[in-house]
């Protein structure tokens, strides 16, 4: 499952990156092997696992992905954008001592270091989608544009799970 | 020896009211009185209207995009585990953002929830509803402000991140974190109060 999800996204990235004429990518997926965690090579960076939550119009919403970073250098995602929000933050939700709850805009971007994977999931970090413009639900795309420090952005068509995700 | 093992194991019972140890009441809300109203804008007083049946109780605001659908998601899962018996415990989610959850918008967060019956979600007037969420033990503070370009403002809630069991007097017999209480584990808590 995981080398489709891969493999999908490596073909949004080119076709993003407007195809022929785009950078060299940093990942070959070879999808005749058979064994998933065989298909994807070193060097590449992508995403896996990317779904929102549904949420009605003007409310809020937030997405959940892994960053996956099989390069030999660090990543830093420093923004996400998409016209189904009015704003988007990246965010992280902590639970104190005390049992209190809160997000907060995660400051300066998001590391990713060589040969890691950062998990965004439910009640820890997330890409938050507030004023949304129209209604997220089960079935739905979002197209999710994630901006990153010195590397092209990627442009992924996120899928909209129910409520409990 | 084995007979006094079995008078201790009954008299152990029987000081706790037949139920373990560690669902003994912790604080009895008697004399709260919370004027609420639910979904479908019925009024109902918290926790005394509750008195009958166990209540396994959540706080949650329904513009919380990450922990309150995880705490919803945790309690109906909590009701699944029950099987037959979720009919003879109510589920009760508070609202602590009476500004935006009006009985309305409860009523649509149940829709897209698909809550069925014996979900009870209350809301009410910002002073009964501070007052319910401090008896309770639940912070609640504005974290961020926003004001969109066309004049709408948004906020959003930190909050503590709390569930409550009830027996059927209306007593706090045990509390879970809201968003990661085990449903298996709760719903067991649950059968000792039936």
């Amino acid at each position: 499952m995981r080398s489709l999800a891969l493999f999908s996204l490596l073909a949004l990235t080119l076709s993003a990156c407007g195809g022929e004429d785009a950078a060299e990518p940093d990942s070959v997926v070879d999808t005749t092997t058979g064994d998933d965690d065989a298909v994807v090579s070193a060097n590449f960076f992508g995403l896996d696992n990317a779904y929102a939550r549904a949420a009605p119009a003007g409310g809020t919403s937030a997405v959940y992905l892994d960053l996956v970073n099989d390069t030999a250098d660090d990543v830093t995602l420093l923004a996400a954008s998409t016209d189904a929000a009015g704003l988007v933050e990246i965010h992280q939700t902590a639970t104190d001592e005390g049992g209190l709850s809160a997000m907060t805009p995660v400051e300066g971007g998001l590391d990713v270091a060589a040969g890691e994977t950062v998990s965004l999931e439910p009640g820890g970090l997330h890409i938050m989608l507030l004023d949304l413009q129209r209604g997220l639900a089960e079935g739905d795309t979002v197209t999710l544009e994630l901006q990153f420090e010195g590397r092209d952005a990627l442009t992924v068509q996120v899928p909209v799970r129910g409520l409990d995700g | 020896m084995t007979r006094t093992l079995l008078l201790a194991v009954a008299c152990t019972l029987a000081a706790c009211g037949g139920r373990p140890e560690h669902l003994q009441p912790e604080d009895d809300l008697a004399g709260l009185g919370a004027a609420l109203v639910d979904q479908d804008s019925a009024a109902f007083v918290f926790p005394d209207d509750l008195a009958g049946r166990p209540a396994y109780v959540t706080a949650v605001y329904t513009n919380c995009p990450d922990v309150c659908p995880m705490t919803m998601a945790q309690t109906r899962k909590v009701r699944e585990a029950l099987g037959p018996d979720a009919g003879r415990v109510q589920f009760v989610a508070l609202s602590f953002d009476p500004a935006r959850d009006t009985p309305s918008a409860l009523r649509r967060y149940a829709a897209s929830w698909e809550l069925g019956p014996g979900w009870r979600l209350g809301t009410g007037d910002s002073t009964t509803v501070a007052g319910l969420m401090g008896r309770l033990g639940i912070r609640v503070e504005e974290s961020r402000r926003d004001t969109f370009a066309d004049g709408r403002v948004y906020y959003a809630l930190s909050h503590t991140d709390k569930a409550l069991l009830l027996d059927a007097e209306g007593r706090v017999v045990e509390t879970y974190g809201g968003s990661a209480a085990p449903p298996e584990m709760v719903a067991e808590d649950v059968r000792a109060l039936l």
